[in-house]
Order: C-alpha cells, then sequence, then structure tokens
C-alpha cells in the first residue's frame, strides 16, 4: 500500500496552505471509525475537541500565526494519559468511576502546543502490567501486520495504531518494555528515553522507579521532533530533570562518524529466534561493529527490576485491591494481590542492586557510546500463545517479552526500538541504547539507519 | 514453658492467608492458587537479587529532596 506521510511531512502541508487541517483531521476520524472495530486501538475518540482543534489551526493559518512545528497533526495516547474532561482509564474498568481529569497530562499539553491534535485515547494492558495488550475490559489490540497475532504492550494501542496508519504519532508508557516491546512486534519507532528526562505528570503511574514516557513514530526524525517538543522542566513530575533542554532533532544528520558502538553479547545474545538474531546482525552490519560488550548481571537486573515492579505497582493499587479484587482483570490481579506480600528486605535489596548496576553500566559508557540488542526475542505471538521455547527450554510467553528490555529500564537507559522489515515476515526491532541523556546519539544511528533502508516503519494495510 | 523451634518448610498458602489478613486483603477460591503460584515465583526471582552480596556502604539509588 502507498505510506502516509510521516508526522513532520504531513505539518509542512498543512503550514504551506497545501491541505486543510479540519480536512486531515476528518478523515483520520473517518479512518478510525471504520477500521477500530477490528484493530481495537482507540478505547476513546475525542472528535469535537479534534475538529475544534484542526478549525483553531486553519484559522491560525489563514491569520498568518504560527501554528507550531506539528500544526494539524493528528495524534493519540495510550489511556494512562490524563485527557481534560475524561476520566483517565488505565486500561481498568475500576477508573471509569474517577472523576474526569481536570487538566491534561503535561505531554498532551506541550505537543498541543506545537500544533498537534489530541484524537483519541488508546488501549494498554490493565494498570500497564502487561506486555500483550490483551484487557479483560476492553478486549485484545492485534496486531495490524497479522491480526491474529499480539501487538504487544502494554502500550499495544500507541504502536498498532501507528503500525495501521490510523496516526502518524502517539503515545506511550515504559516500565520494563512497554514502548520498546510493541513498537517491535508491531514493526515502527518507539523512544524511550533516559528516566526522568520526560514528564510524567498526569499519566498514571505503575511503578514510579521505573515509569517512563515517550513517543511512537514512523520515522526518526518525528520521534526526534516530537521528543524536543516534550523535554523540559515541570514542577508536577516530582522526578523530572531539571537539566536544560538537548534538542536532538539537528543532530541528525551528523551519522554515526564518532560513535562507539558496540554488541551487547551474554544476556542479549542468547534465546532469540534466528530472524532476530540476524536483524541484530544486520544492524550491526550496518554501522560497521563486531564489537561485543558484556552487561554484567543483566539476569539479575531483570529480577529485581521484576520484584520492584511487583511491590510498587501493588502499593499504588493496594487500596483498590482491598476493596475491589474481583473488577481486576485476571490477567493482573494475583500478580498485584501477590505483589502486595513482597516481605520489604527483598524490595530493598533490589533497590541497592540496581545502584551497583548502575555504576558497573556507567563504567561501560566510558568506553562506548552505543549499544545494540535486540528488543524482543521473538516476532509478535499469536494471541493465544501461552508459552515460549528460549534456549530449549518452554518457558511462560508474558514476562519473557521483557527478557531484553527489563535490565534496561530498571536503570532508565534511553532505548530506541527500530524496526526491520523482510519481505513476508513480521517485524522485528533492535534496541539502540545510549548512556543517559544521549538521546541524541541514539536518534542518530536510528537516523542513519533509515537513511540506509536498513531499517523502515511499513504502515499495514488496515482495509486488507 | 517455650515452644518448640520451627523448622519447617516454607508455606506460601499459610503465608498468603496470614499476609492477606494483615493486609485487609480477601483472597476466595478463584484468586488464591494465583497469588500462592505468584508468590512463590517471587521467591525464586527475589533469591537471586538476594544471593548476590553488596558492601554495607551502598544506597538505594532513589532520592528524597526535602
Amino acid at each position: 500500500m502507498t505510506q502516509p506521510p510521516d508526522a513532520l511531512s504531513l505539518a509542512a502541508a498543512i503550514q504551506k496552505g497545501e491541505m486543510k487541517a479540519e480536512v486531515v483531521i476528518e478523515s483520520t476520524l473517518a479512518q478510525i471509525q471504520a477500521h477500530n472495530s477490528r484493530l481495537n486501538c482507540f478505547t476513546q475518540i475525542t472528535t469535537d475537541r479534534a475538529i475544534a482543534a484542526a478549525q483553531a489551526v486553519d484559522s491560525a493559518i489563514h491569520q498568518g500565526d504560527d501554528p507550531g512545528p506539528l500544526a494539524g497533526v493528528p495524534f493519540a495516547v495510550k489511556n494512562l494519559f490524563d485527557i481534560h474532561g475524561i476520566p483517565t482509564l488505565a486500561g481498568a474498568k475500576i477508573n471509569e468511576d474517577n472523576a474526569p481529569a481536570n487538566r491534561d497530562a503535561t505531554a498532551i499539553a506541550r505537543l498541543t502546543q506545537a500544533g498537534a491534535i489530541l484524537v483519541g485515547a488508546l488501549n494498554m494492558d490493565e494498570y500497564a502490567y502487561g506486555f500483550v495488550t490483551i484487557n479483560s475490559h476492553y478486549g485484545a489490540t492485534p496486531n495490524p501486520h497479522d491480526l491474529s497475532r499480539m501487538s504487544g504492550g502494554s502500550s499495544g494501542g500507541s504502536a498498532a495504531a501507528v503500525a495501521a496508519g490510523l496516526v502518524p504519532l502517539t503515545l506511550g508508557s515504559d516500565t520494563n518494555g512497554s514502548i520498546r516491546i510493541p513498537a517491535a512486534l508491531c514493526g515502527i519507532y518507539g523512544l524511550k528515553p533516559t528516566y526522568g528526562r520526560l514528564s510524567r505528570a498526569g499519566a498514571y503511574l505503575f511503578a514510579a522507579s521505573f515509569d517512563h514516557i515517550g513517543p511512537f513514530a514512523r520515522s526518526v526524525r518525528d520521534l526526534a521532533a516530537t521528543f524536543d517538543i516534550l523535554q523540559g522542566p515541570d514542577p508536577r513530575d516530582p522526578i523530572c530533570t531539571r537539566k536544560p533542554s538537548a534538542p536532538t532533532r539537528n543532530q541528525l544528520a551528523n551519522g554515526i562518524e564518532g560513535l562507539r558502538i558496540a554488541i551487547a553479547t551474554d544476556h542479549f545474545a542468547r534465546g532469540m529466534d534466528p530472524i532476530v538474531s540476524a536483524a541484530v546482525d544486520r544492524v550491526a552490519q550496518a554501522v560497521g561493529t563486531d564489537t561485543t560488550l558484556t552487561i554484567p548481571e543483566a539476569a539479575r537486573a531483570r529480577a529485581a527490576a521484576y520484584v520492584i515492579t511487583a511491590s510498587e505497582g501493588s502499593n499504588l493499587h493496594l487500596n483498590r485491591l482491598q476493596q475491589r479484587p474481583m473488577d481486576f482483570d485476571p490477567a493482573t490481579r494475583d500478580r498485584f494481590l501477590a505483589g502486595a506480600m513482597i516481605p520489604a528486605a527483598w524490595v530493598i535489596q533490589a533497590q541497592r542492586f540496581r545502584r551497583w548496576y548502575r555504576d558497573r553500566v556507567r563504567e561501560l559508557f566510558q568506553s562506548v557510546d552505543i549499544v545494540l540488542a535486540p528488543t524482543v526475542p521473538c516476532l509478535a505471538p499469536a494471541l493465544d500463545q501461552t508459552t515460549l521455547v528460549i534456549e530449549g527450554e518452554e518457558v511462560p510467553l508474558r514476562p519473557n517479552l521483557g527478557l531484553y528490555t527489563q535490565p534496561l529500564s530498571f536503570i532508565g537507559l534511553p532505548v530506541i526500538s527500530v524496526p526491520l522489515h523482510t519481505p513476508r515476515q513480521l517485524p522485528v526491532g533492535v534496541q539502540i541504547i545510549a548512556a543517559p541523556y544521549h538521546e541524541a546519539k541514539a536518534l542518530r544511528v536510528a537516523a542513519y539507519l533509515e537513511a540506509q533502508g536498513i531499517t523502515q516503519a511499513l504502515v499495514a494495510d488496515p482495509v486488507s | 514453658m517455650t515452644d518448640p523451634p520451627f523448622d519447617g518448610q516454607f508455606e506460601p498458602q499459610v503465608y498468603v492467608r496470614q499476609m492477606a489478613q494483615l493486609l485487609g486483603l480477601s483472597l476466595n477460591q478463584e484468586t488464591e492458587p494465583g497469588v500462592i503460584a505468584n508468590i512463590t515465583q517471587l521467591q525464586t526471582v527475589a533469591q537471586k537479587v538476594l544471593d548476590f552480596p553488596l558492601p554495607d556502604n551502598l544506597e538505594a539509588g532513589p532520592t528524597f529532596e526535602p
């Protein structure tokens, strides 16, 4: 199918008056209406707000005002972001009873300020506790490339909406892999920035020690432009950095010269499908590296992330677990209940280990700039698949989708999952990992790979 | 008279029932098996972390700004 324009191309056409924002938004809303019953990406569609915003953009252009760098670009958000006037679901039926949000999340406000137009909220695993976007209340969001398969999660609606071509830009959140995993399985770009780099204010938390927000897009420049717009301090998020914003879009053309790139070995080189392994090799070859690097104790890092996530997530929901346990999705309920019972000593030890591990990884980044690793060990699994074979052993599928993502978000490293497509095969993702606050380096590598034709985000045909 | 020393195995069912009482959580036939399975899994996973020696002067990473 013809590939639709990326967000910046669309904005440029609207800014030049070649297209009306209102026409773009009406067409987007019509596409969503036509295909959402099959794709199940959207849980809410903000029609009135979107049309009013589009008219405002067209009016600004007509009057000669600057409508912003994302003028008229439709975007949507994982339904854990506050949208003014709507209860924030976070994938939970329980939250339907909450009061409507009294303002937009900071990330939505910043994109709106830049001219982008919110068209709705997107499906996710309940309270973000999952890697599959199979939700007992709101249904599964299937993979647009093969509707019998998973989109990944927990930001599955955000990845699938972009992969299906419904919108060029979405926001998601990533605690243990929830941006990178669906980006990989749906074959698009996803950025999980440095922990604390982007404000989470107005985004419903899951495990605050690891919660990040970030964008999904079909081009690297869209990812960079969105990241740049979202940067900046925010007193409403206690962990949002006070470091000055570091624009990245103007660095994309710098290429990879001077970057020291290595391939993660050991934990990150075991247990994957040969197609995934071949994708990592293709990326490594394209950037001209055969240097390997071992991130020590990555499996233990994953274990520590697992314990902290279960404990923090359960604490957040303790009163709901006490009062309405049977209103939880069965896929999260038993894990939350068990997580509430974790001894404090386990959690504190895991947090102390986190510091130890962070120090070791900081040392590694003295000698490299970028590390490559697979994103997910397999191609998109069938919606009813429950196990996965890793190194000859049958293991539960759901937790192991985070095999390669969890040890990285554990210490808040910035990571882009870049998409690789092979004819007649489902897409796979490769993680481009940088040192904290060096998103620009990861984006430079992603832009280089995109320019070389190694990675691309192909839209699935939602009509087929 | 003192109680005899307890030298039994960890009993996850007893643990989750007691913890549920302590935390004000209700378990039923539908939830208890899953909770037991999860706490058992968590114990295995946590053991990997607990087995790793850390120096006494290593603080946890999170910071709190007064």
